[in-house]
């Protein structure tokens, strides 16, 4: 059957040629799509996984409720507070930063992990001030824990040094103040009077929030301005497999009281973001391969149509319903597969392409060009849509040709 | 031996029986044209032979075993499509050739349901001579004419070497030179390789050439 089928495509060329045309280009849209939208998230996931820790242990800064005072006050009388206290407990700030070194050390899992000081200040020059958060680190551990200096676009993250108040800052934080790499700002973070910063690098993530409101300097600077000698609030930790964050988050929140966040669960709105997206890709690719099945469809059905004596003449000396019916299903998957890798092939080529144009300025891009996955599951997914959309569409008209009883047919043409 | 006893046509939605208590046998070897006026019943009398169709009353029986009864194959389909294609040729009017393939594929298509195309081309070659279209093998149907597609499809039914081969109208669309032409195989093939032959035919003159004639009026055999 697989002989005649062949001959029956190879006998309607341009039905044939059109219709393969139909399913390349439904695999083509499916892996273009997939491979913009799967780089774009690939680049994503890269810059939340490698910008910041995959695992966050932060201070946890405990609420002031009505009540919280009245021992303290008044023991053992019951209080009712004209004006109630509110306010945190205390300033942040990890209560036994060595036990958690020992913890993290010992932890054949952790690559690395870095102390942080994180603190709002405010930046001034020339009469501008901007707010923003600085991270205070021992920048080679920052190193170790983020791949942040690959996105310097001036100087180097280590210019930083340790103890001479010189900082890194978001580009776009830079164009806010107007100042540049070289520069010196006045920072305070409200705790004592403003302190001389000077710039010796910029960096460009393409997260917007990093960008524009983040600068880091040293651990000792930081806990110089905030004044806080010695305390930290955050520690950075990176891992060696990223999968394994949630639950390693997980146990180290039992082990203490300060609050432990995985990457993924900081992220949950983008990953769930994700999701969606993942189910637009989808639909849209359905779509395309159900018009390119419809064509499939509508041109077996016609053949079936036009092929009515000849399927009389093959029942009629011993071919099966069934072989009829496989005789248009093969047809339907040499047209789904030839039309499905040609697909693969110019997805491919049309991705490659992609990933090489150009997007200048656009801090969504990695190297100034578009992201493209090339994840083989788009492949292969392609490759299973493309087939199975042309072996449902064929099915229908290959079925009413095996239905198609010989003695009706010739009874009809005589 | 194919033998149809008590047989009864009719079709449902219509109250027309277009065959009435056919008692019919045809023996091994013979060349029996069924001869009759324009909806006489005579083709529907082959299809019934030829499994094609069923009797919606009375029995079929081919070498003694019963095929059909009372609007029923009795015996299983897929056995009667393996029969079909071992044992029975067909010829009809219209010559049915597939258009893709050429004259050698299309004599050699029954072989393919077997896989035996290939151990059988060379005696598709010697049929296609038989029929006067050697030199013609590797041609398509478009590029023959009426009379040649004709022949093809003779020598497509024959391929199987089938015991029984039916032939509706195999001159129908022919003109008298090459209707005689197909005639004269016939008459060959039933003599060389005893294949037994039902042909219906309207024409008296091609009904004569076989060895027996039946003759079909409004659905009744008037004279076997």
């Amino acid at each position: 059957m697989f002989f005649l089928a062949l001959r029956q495509l190879l006998s309607r060329k341009k039905q044939t040629i059109l219709t393969i045309l139909g399913i390349l280009l439904g695999t083509l849209a499916y892996i273009i799509i997939s491979s913009m939208l799967l780089g774009f998230r690939e680049f994503l996931i890269d810059q939340l996984l490698n910008n910041d820790a995959h695992i966050r242990i932060t201070a946890r800064q405990d609420e002031l409720t009505e009540h919280s005072l009245d021992q303290a006050f008044y023991p053992q009388k019951l209080v009712h507070w004209l004006t109630p206290p509110s306010g945190f407990k205390n300033s942040p700030r990890i209560q036994n930063p060595q036990g958690w070194y020992q913890r993290l050390k010992a932890d054949p899992r952790v690559v690395a992990f870095s102390p942080q000081l994180n603190t709002q200040i405010l930046m001034t020059r020339s009469g501008i001030s901007v707010s923003a958060r600085m991270i205070g680190s021992n920048p080679d551990q920052q190193l170790q824990v983020t791949t942040l200096g690959t996105y310097m676009t001036e100087g180097q993250f280590t210019d930083i040094g340790s103890g001479s108040n010189r900082l890194v800052a978001g580009t776009a934080l830079l164009q806010k103040l107007g100042a540049r790499v070289g520069e010196t700002v006045w920072i305070s973070s409200g705790k004592k009077a403003p302190l001389p910063f000077k710039i010796v690098g910029a960096f460009q993530v393409g997260i917007r929030t990093l960008d524009e409101t983040t600068v880091f300097g040293s651990l000792s600077d930081a806990q110089a301005l905030n004044n806080t000698p010695s305390d930290i609030t955050d520690i950075a930790i990176r891992i060696k497999e990223v999968s394994q964050a949630k639950s390693m988050a997980q146990t180290y929140r039992q082990l203490d009281s300060e609050q432990v966040q995985s990457w993924d669960e900081v992220n949950a709105n983008f990953l769930a973001v994700f999701k969606i997206q993942d189910s637009v890709r989808y639909m849209m690719t359905v779509s395309i391969l159900i018009v390119a099945g419809f064509s499939i469809y509508n041109i077996l059905n016609m053949v079936v149509n036009q092929k009515r004596k000849e399927i009389a003449i093959l029942r009629s000396i011993g071919f099966e319903p069934k072989d009829i019916i496989k005789l248009f299903l093969i047809q339907g998957l040499i047209l789904g597969l030839i039309g499905g890798l040609l697909g693969l092939g110019f997805g491919w080529i049309a991705s490659f392409l992609l990933s090489k144009v150009p997007f200048p300025g656009s801090p969504l891009t990695s190297g100034g060009t578009l992201m493209m996955s090339f994840t083989p599951s788009i492949y292969i997914i392609g490759f299973i849509l493309s087939i199975s959309s042309s072996l449902l569409a064929s099915w229908l008209p290959a079925r009413a040709a095996g239905k198609l009883s010989p003695i009706d047919i010739i009874r009809s043409e005589g | 031996m194919i033998q149809l006893e008590q047989g009864y046509k009719s079709f449902s939605g219509t109250e027309n029986t277009v065959l009435h208590n056919i008692n019919l046998q045809i023996n091994e070897g013979e060349f029996v044209s069924l001869l009759g006026r324009s909806g006489s019943g005579k083709s529907t009398l082959l299809y019934i032979m030829s499994t094609l169709d069923v009797p919606s009353q009375g029995r079929l029986l081919i070498d003694n075993i019963l095929v059909a009864e009372n609007g029923k194959l009795v015996q299983n389909e897929k056995e009667v499509h393996a029969f079909r294609n071992q044992h029975l040729g067909f010829v009809f009017q219209f010559h049915y050739l597939l258009p893709e393939l050429t004259a050698l594929e299309n004599v050699l298509m029954p072989t393919f349901k077997q896989n035996l195309a290939t151990s059988k081309e060379n005696e598709a070659k010697k049929l296609l001579k038989d029929v006067g279209l050697e030199g013609k093998f590797h041609r398509l149907p478009r590029e023959l004419s009426g009379g040649e597609q004709q022949r093809v499809a003779i020598a497509r039914a024959l391929i199987m070497k089938p015991k029984y081969l039916f032939t509706d109208e195999p001159t129908g669309n022919l003109d008298s030179v090459n209707g005689d032409r197909i005639m004269d195989l016939l008459k060959q093939f039933n003599s060389r390789y005893n294949t037994t032959i039902i042909m219906v035919t309207h024409d008296p003159d091609y009904a004569k050439l076989a060895k027996r004639q039946v003759h079909l009026a409004d659905g009744k055999v008037v004279n076997s």
